[in-house]
């Protein structure tokens, strides 16, 4: 016992005052005190019936209080709280083991500058007015996920076929009118038109879980969630 | 390419035995993982003891359990801002806490609504069953019963700062830091209102253990 423990609010003194003894009777009891500061406490109480006899009456009380019973939850408690966890709209969602919201994020920005970078190589013509300066922002639907975008523009058909691709909005939510040099060459009667865009990979189906070889690299660095364009379009070839 | 891409393995989910192996923080942390078990036995290893102290600290046991249900659907609403670096015990007592103060401001407020709160389960015929052990005697049954609705008495006439610190310390075994943490006040306040709460204590039920 060296004297090294919890010192208290107060400073070892040989001697203590009532006063003091009652400042630290609740470190005393509880047996916090440095070992002078529990010497000087009993020595106070030995000299001063009126605290010996406050420290015996605390000490007593308080071994009253194993008297008083645990009170259990009832027995509905647990499905209480299911039910208001569940149906109060209160449920914190976790996120699931696949949800990667990081890989989410990377693959949607693939996804967009693959878009704009195939725009600007084979799609887009020069000479197109005022379309060119245009932002645009990519929906991509995380449909795997359950996740959609929250701003729906209104012109939206209600009801989209599962495999149609990502629709192109500008900043503003309003759908990019339709450009003449993305207009097929050639007219598709309506139901081959969906066919052929049933068999379009779909941006939101790549597997989240995918790793990409970086060219050059070795080890655990040679992984990547984003592919190098030579990559996706070779995978979106296939 | 299809070759290319290789499948990366994630973890296997914990299991219930696992999972009971954690402490609290790990707990939350799997839980934010997807471990959706792990709420449970956060719930189990807090339902009892925060029922037990808002008990004590409102006094009404219907209500208590009430509260100690609002204090886990708010730890589960915010679980996610939860600063893991600190102890989620001292986290969830402030919560229960801060509503079991609400709850004794609001019946101040309104004295009323309480008073017929408690009154409307006084029937004998609601209590539940209590049995004795045959065993002990009858006087020995008696005197326990008349000790333990003294006791009990007794915190319930404590003033509600000095019965929060009271309960806190003595019935769940907080450090004073804790308690510090989860009444909101420095460490000396803390001491001073659990001195004068056990020699309050200590005064009121003196004729039953003296």
């Amino acid at each position: 016992m060296g004297g090294g423990g919890y010192r208290g609010s107060m400073p070892c003194r040989p001697l203590l005052s009532c006063r003091q003894f009652r400042r630290l009777h609740a470190e005393f009891v509880d047996g916090l005190l440095c070992d002078e500061q529990s010497l000087a406490m009993r020595a106070h109480g030995d000299s001063c019936p009126a605290c010996s006899a406050l420290d015996v009456r605390v000490r007593r009380s308080l071994l009253a209080l194993q008297v008083l019973p645990v009170i259990e939850p009832s027995a509905d408690f647990r499905a209480r709280l299911h039910e208001r966890l569940t149906g109060d709209g209160v449920v914190f969602r976790a996120p699931r083991p696949g949800v990667r919201w990081g890989v989410a994020a990377v693959m949607t920005a693939a996804s967009v500058a693959f878009l704009l970078l195939a725009g600007a190589s084979g799609v887009a013509r020069p000479g197109a007015p005022g379309l060119a300066t245009t932002p645009m922002l990519v929906a991509t639907f995380v449909t795997t996920r359950g996740w959609l975008p929250e701003r729906m523009p209104a012109s939206m058909p209600a009801s989209m076929p599962a495999s149609m691709p990502a629709p192109v909005f500008s900043t503003t939510g309003s759908r990019v009118p339709p450009r003449d040099d993305l207009a097929p060459r050639a007219p598709v009667a309506p139901t081959a038109h969906a066919e052929s865009l049933a068999e379009l990979p779909r941006f939101e189906a790549l597997p989240v879980r995918t790793a990409w070889r970086v060219p050059g690299r070795r080890g655990p660095s040679a992984l990547s969630s984003s592919p190098t364009r030579l990559q996706l379009a070779s995978y979106l070839a296939q | 390419m299809r070759q290319a891409a290789l499948k990366v393995e994630y973890a296997k989910p914990l299991g219930r035995a696992e999972l009971e192996g954690l402490d609290d923080n790990a707990l939350v942390t799997s839980y934010l993982g997807g471990a959706s078990r792990a709420f449970d036995l956060l719930v189990e290893r807090y339902q009892t003891r925060l029922l037990n102290f808002v008990y004590r600290t409102v006094g009404d046991r219907e209500r208590a359990e009430d509260l100690v249900q609002e204090a886990f659907v708010r730890v589960h609403r915010h679980l996610g801002r939860f600063d893991r670096s600190k102890k989620f015990s001292t986290w969830i007592y402030t919560i229960a806490s801060n509503l079991a103060k609400n709850e004794l401001r609001n019946r101040a407020r309104n004295p009323l609504v309480y008073f017929q709160t408690m009154t409307s389960g006084w029937e004998d015929e609601d209590r539940p069953l209590e049995f004795e052990d045959a065993n002990a005697r009858p006087d020995d049954a008696f005197d326990r019963k008349h000790l333990r609705e003294l006791v009990d008495a007794a915190v319930r006439r404590l003033p509600a700062h000095h019965r929060q610190v009271f309960v806190l310390r003595e019935l769940d075994g907080r450090s004073y830091e804790e308690i510090a943490e989860i009444t909101h006040c420095n460490l000396g306040t803390v001491k001073s209102r659990l001195n004068r709460a056990r020699s309050a204590f200590a005064d009121i039920v003196r004729p039953a253990v003296i």
